[in-house]
């Protein structure tokens, strides 16, 4: 049974030892890697032991739930005894829960969950009647329903969502007086969530540790048997074809010796994998497709029957192909793992050329490894041409101290234009970084209309359409600065994200204040197209 | 009730409103300002406006259909396939997600695709054979504030959708937040179950919060309920919004496929050239050069939305069906029955007078006038040919500037960047050709082309040119034939053709305003567009009321401001006086002083109201200066009083910050102008 889980042989052998013995009322399980696969594993390996035990008295009832799709206790209660009841909540029924014999409902509160708890039990009992030997004590007979396992997912949850229902389900054998368990799943461990002043029992904890590389690729096989065990892949000479597997083992190997070190997430390493074989096994089907002997005619015919002669690849080829698609498997993760891309569409963009293997192997060259990985800026060219004013003006409010606007933007009669401090030679001690690596200052808005007017005033001039009734120098800018349109450029850059609001939105005393939302790469490229020389504007220049 | 002020007791005093009650306000109606007018003169303006400007609407909304169509289409076979196309081998099904992204944030995509999204539901019987219904949950941040009643919100809508739902016992069921309840309604359904499509409105105003826990329990669903996400985004990079706002392991959650609306110049100029420069399509009113660059302007410029080039647009047809009272002719002519009234007898003298407006180019046509003058039904039918004119003109100009559309481009293909090109870069700067600029230098450019790329291009007009419906194509024989005719130029008569091709177009591009006399009617010209309306420049426009109060009140808007530069003081109102106080002050102003200067011309005020009741009544000295005493304390109070209130007007204006200077506590006695250098 425990090779079903690769790696977690340990976690379920534990479980299941605990279960099938008389189970501590309270355990947590902790897995900071990949708490999702170990609630999956905890619970498959709970359920398929409540369905091997159906009779009493050995009987496991099982219920599993997530906190955060419970939103409300009530949520809870209902899910819990639905499930330790076996009720199929019915459409056709108006979606009643089980409310027992007697009619009732048990998810006013704790305590009506309580009262639910024991009428499921006697529920169970009656429902599943045994001969009782007249030897028998009287306590065992209380027993005789079995006992109850309630796993709870995300635990770390119930404490923001429900925090007065922590120490209950912690105590809840103790506050039900049944045979029950409570099994919390979550990635923190509990010294982070204990509730204060000792209100619950201490747990018996289990800890899942990393997966080794030996454990990783049995997984990853494991899953590549499942699914080549299904008819529509076996029929087929598809990637997932059975005589692939030796191949699949190889190729999970080289990933892992790629990805592992930064990645221990099974199931991670698992969305890689599934995103990269297809690419990295379509030379071999192409070249079993387009067999010499083959004759076209029949070709279509071809992909369906004859799977016989989709063999294992030699080992030549195989070397070859992990050679070519080995650098990839970086850029894989490097695209991946945070999700720049999702693993269907990174399939198709990365798929090789076809027929690699029918080259000459000196003109197939490895794949590109993952260069940098830059920001993707979308469409930020088809901003309106206000919008890249009010974001280069913000990058410039961001970045440059405030003191020094006068000087940057100031244009005196003198025409003295702006002098930056001279660099002084940087004094011994700790270096000052420069703002732009800081990060962005908050501002008023005041301040980035004003530097948005001197921005305007310089370069945006001659665009506009003629105006002769503004007659005094400035009073265009001042006028087309003033309007409603920037306004709601503002607004609508915020909203975008483009520009942080920092004030609240309901607050009305003093200006609004803001933070500019984009890089220096961005705004650079806004000002080439609108022409303004950012690095002369800017305080302390890259 | 009696409202007790004196009260020290009470914080909040309830004074009644005595009023009438009975929303008194008019019932709006049509301007009618002109004296030259009809009598239904407004309400014919109306019915020309509403004829044009649904007609341009019509147009405008067929073209953007046509424009999102692609994007629409590659929505929907996204949509029809995303459940079913799954990569295999995943850890655990994703939950799919559709970003549409729409910069200009306008609802006009959004609209359509809905609408393709969700078929007619009485359409729904004869095609639902080939595929099955997709039911679409629309959701907007004001339904989602937290995550019980955004899963509330998106369960409730496909829920209560079913008319024969058995009714559920709100306390001993499921509820109404479980996504368990979609799941069992779901179950229950027959085949062919439909999509589930949940379209978040405004995605950036949703809480990120609400929206991860949101995912996570729909992703926890997905494999037996395919629910999918499309969410409406207006920022320019929606992955790495979608990066910044959600955590990783919410994206790993999900299926993100990305589509864009279409946007940037090209769009407009589409739309424009289509609706305005198409010969085929006859429209009421044709925009002149001004209202094409401001369009222009303001797309490129503020908001890339089409939206707003309709509201644009709209603004334009009012004011130009609002401002000429001739534009009642627009569509039809109205028939003036033999006897006319007095005032349709002003109305066809001055139709009489702007048919025969002395213009340089035509000399006064004295039998003409003297028909028209004796006879109504003569004058109305030169305006039915005149009306005829203006459209056969705008026909040709339409074709002309097609025809310099096609050839501009072709260039524009050809030769990569020409200073010469940039002249005819988007809608306006073509309709500028119009202006006088003309066509001239396009020749220089033909004469630089390779015989066979000018064949080509001669190829392209002509076929052009026999697409076109019939009565065009007649019309335009005579140029046809021409360009058949210099099929395969020889390098000498390169020269020749490309002389023809640009004295065609100049001769297709005449102004309109040559046309006919009346040509207003149709065609905007050069009348400017009232941008205020659209943007509006608020702070000015404060400052400019405050300065200058009477001319926003009174109502005849004579000339004569230079007089209201010198208007006195006295005559303003209160906020008015403070604010001419504001202005002369320096940075900071003492609250104590300017009581005092308000003070002074309040007293003036008084005292001229005074010294006119005066005039006529004697009364005893010494009951006078008892009730004066009396009055003086009353109006003292009553000065306070005014002050504060317009003191509060300009703070609640934005034009004052308090300062604790001179004050020791938090409200000192003076206060900080925020605006300064203002203009009298």
């Amino acid at each position: 049974m425990t090779s079903e889980y690769p790696g977690y042989d340990g976690l379920v052998a534990e479980i299941l030892s605990l279960v099938s013995a008389r189970a501590p009322s309270f355990i947590y399980v902790n897995d900071p890697v990949s708490p999702r696969t170990a609630a999956f594993v905890v619970n498959s390996a709970i359920s398929s032991l409540a369905q091997a035990s159906p009779d009493v008295p050995s009987r496991v009832n099982h219920a599993q739930v997530n906190a955060v799709a419970c939103l409300t206790p009530r949520m809870l209660y209902d899910s819990v005894l639905n499930q330790l009841a076996e009720w199929d909540v019915k459409w056709a029924d108006g979606c009643a829960n089980w409310s027992g014999d007697d009619d009732q409902r048990w998810n006013d509160n704790l305590d009506g969950f309580l009262h639910g708890l024991t009428a499921v039990h006697s529920f169970i009992r009656r429902k599943h009647p045994v001969i009782i030997n007249k030897g028998k004590s009287k306590e065992t007979e209380d027993d005789l329903a079995g006992q109850f396992v309630i796993v709870v997912e995300r635990a770390e949850r119930l404490q923001e969502q429900m925090s007065d229902l922590l120490v209950p389900l912690a105590r809840l054998a103790e506050l039900s007086q049944l045979d029950l368990s409570v099994i919390f799943v979550s990635d923190i461990a509990w010294e982070d969530m204990r509730p204060p002043f000792g209100g619950s029992p201490d747990p018996y904890y289990v800890d899942v540790l990393p997966l080794s590389k030996d454990a990783l690729l049995s997984r990853l096989c494991s899953v590549f048997r499942s699914i080549s065990s299904q008819p529509e892949h076996t029929a087929i000479a598809g990637p997932y074809h059975p005589s692939l597997r030796p191949l699949y083992k190889q190729f999970s190997s080289v990933l892992l010796d790629s990805c592992a070190p930064y990645l221990q997430d099974p199931n991670e390493l698992q969305y890689i994998a599934a995103a990269r074989w297809p690419g990295f096994v379509q030379p071999i089907l192409d070249a079993h497709n387009h067999r010499p002997d083959d004759d076209d005619v029949n070709m279509d015919a071809d992909d369906g029957d004859d799977d016989a002669t989709l063999k294992p690849p030699t080992e030549d080829v195989r070397m070859r192909l992990i050679r070519i698609f080995k650098p990839s498997f970086q850029a894989a993760l490097q695209i991946l793992y945070p999700r720049f891309d999702h693993a269907a569409n990174w399939a198709a963009l990365n798929y090789p050329e076809a027929d690699l293997l029918l080259k000459p192997p000196h003109l197939t060259q490895p794949l590109a490894d993952a260069g940098e990985v830059d920001a993707d800026d979308g469409r930020i060219g088809d901003l309106p041409r206000m919008a890249k004013f009010v974001l280069v003006a913000a990058y410039l409010a961001s970045t440059n101290p405030h003191v020094s606007d006068l000087r940057m933007f100031g244009r005196g009669l003198d025409e003295k234009k702006r002098k930056r401090r001279a660099r002084k030679a940087v004094k011994s001690g700790t270096a000052k970084a420069p703002q732009r690596v800081l990060g962005p200052n908050p501002f008023p808005l005041d301040r980035l209309l004003a530097i948005l007017g001197a921005l305007l005033e310089e370069n945006d001039v001659d665009q506009r359409v003629p105006a002769p009734e503004y007659t005094i120098p400035g009073e265009y800018t001042d006028m087309e600065v003033a309007r409603a349109g920037i306004y709601n450029t503002i607004i609508e850059l915020a909203d975008t994200g483009l520009l942080h609001r920092m004030s609240a939105a309901d607050k009305l005393d003093g200006p609004p204040t803001f933070k500019c939302g984009v890089v220096y790469n961005t705004v650079s490229v806004l000002a080439q197209q609108l022409d303004v020389p950012l690095n002369d504007l800017l305080w302390d220049p890259a | 009730m009696s409202a007790n002020l004196d009260d020290i007791q009470q914080t909040v005093i309830y004074i009644p409103y005595d009023g009438d009650d009975s929303d008194a306000s008019p019932e709006p109606t049509l301007p009618f300002e002109n004296e030259l007018d009809m009598e239904n003169g407004p309400q014919l303006r109306f019915d020309a406006y509403t004829a044009a400007w649904t007609r341009c609407l019509a147009r405008v909304k067929s073209i953007i259909a046509e424009l999102y169509a692609p994007v629409v289409e590659q929505i929907l076979t996204r949509l029809r396939t995303i459940h079913a196309d799954v990569l295999p081998g995943l850890p655990f099904p994703e939950l799919p997600v559709i970003t549409i992204t729409d910069i200009s944030s306008g609802a006009l995509f959004l609209n359509q695709s809905t609408i393709a999204f969700e078929p007619d539901p009485g359409a729904d019987e004869i095609n639902e054979d080939d595929e099955a219904l997709t039911l679409v949950r629309h959701l907007y941040p004001s339904d989602c504030p937290n995550i019980t009643a955004a899963m509330r919100n998106l369960i409730g809508g496909f829920v209560d959708q079913d008319k024969g739902a058995p009714r559920r016992r709100p306390a001993a069921s499921l509820a109404p937040y479980d996504l368990g309840l979609l799941q069992a309604w779901y179950d229950a359904i027959d085949d062919p179950r439909p999509a589930l499509v949940v379209l978040l409105h405004e995605f950036e105003q949703f809480d990120p919060a609400v929206v991860q826990d949101m995912f996570y329990i729909c992703s926890l669903h997905v494999a037996r309920l395919p629910l999918t996400f499309i969410l409406s985004l207006s920022t320019p990079s929606p992955s790495s919004y979608l990066q910044a706002s959600l955590t990783r392991s919410t994206l790993s959650l999900l299926r993100i496929y990305h589509f864009a609306v279409p946007s940037g110049p090209d769009v407009l100029d589409t739309v424009l050239l289509k609706t305005f420069f198409d010969p085929t399509f006859e429209l009421l009113l044709l925009p002149g050069p001004t209202l094409l660059e401001f369009i222009e302007n303001h797309y490129a410029t503020h908001t890339p939305s089409l939206d707003a080039l309709l509201s644009i647009l709209q603004v334009a047809h009012l004011k130009h069906f609002s401002t000429d009272p001739f534009t009642l002719l627009s569509r039809t002519t109205p028939r003036i029955v033999p006897a006319p009234s007095v005032r349709e007898l002003r109305f066809l003298e001055a139709l009489l007078a702007r048919l025969h407006a002395p213009t340089s180019k035509t000399t006064a046509d004295a039998d003409a006038w003297h028909a028209h003058a004796r006879s109504a039904d003569v004058l109305l039918q030169a305006v039915d040919s005149a009306r005829e004119a203006f459209a056969r003109h705008a026909c040709r100009t339409k074709l002309g500037f097609r025809l310099l559309h096609i050839v501009v481009a072709f260039l524009r293909a050809r030769a990569a960047t020409d200073k010469l090109l940039e002249r005819w870069k988007g809608a306006a700067a073509v309709s500028r050709a119009l202006d006088g600029d003309g066509v001239g230098g396009l020749a220089t450019a033909l004469r630089k082309l390779p015989p066979a790329a000018l064949d080509a291009l001669l190829g392209e007009l002509h076929v052009y040119l026999h697409g076109l419906p019939h009565a065009i194509r007649v019309a335009e024989t005579q140029a046809r034939s021409k360009l058949v005719s210099f099929r395969d130029p020889s390098a000498e008569q390169r020269d020749e053709v490309a002389g023809w091709v640009e004295s065609y177009l100049a001769d297709l591009l005449q102004p309109p305003e040559n046309s006919t006399p009346l040509w207003s009617v149709w065609y905007t010209g050069r009348a400017p567009f009232p941008s205020e309306l659209i943007n509006p420049a608020l702070r000015p426009s404060i400052i400019s009321g405050l300065s200058f109060p009477h001319s926003y009140t009174s109502p005849d808007d004579d000339d004569d401001e230079e007089e209201e530069e010198e208007e006195d003081l006295q005559d303003l109102p209160d906020t008015s006086i403070l604010f001419k106080g504001y202005t002369k002050a320096g940075k900071m102003i003492n609250v104590y002083d300017w009581f005092d200067n308000f003070r002074i011309i309040v007293e003036g005020q008084r005292e001229s109201a005074l010294s006119i009741l005066d005039k006529g009544k004697g009364k005893g000295k010494n009951k006078k200066q008892k009730a004066d005493a009396e009055d003086d304390e009353k109006w003292k109070l009553g000065v306070q009083a005014r002050f504060m209130r317009a003191l509060h007007e300009l703070d609640y204006l934005g034009l004052i910050k308090h300062t604790s200077r001179g004050g020791g506590g938090r409200k000192g006695e003076y206060v900080l102008r925020t605006v300064l250098g203002v203009l009298e």
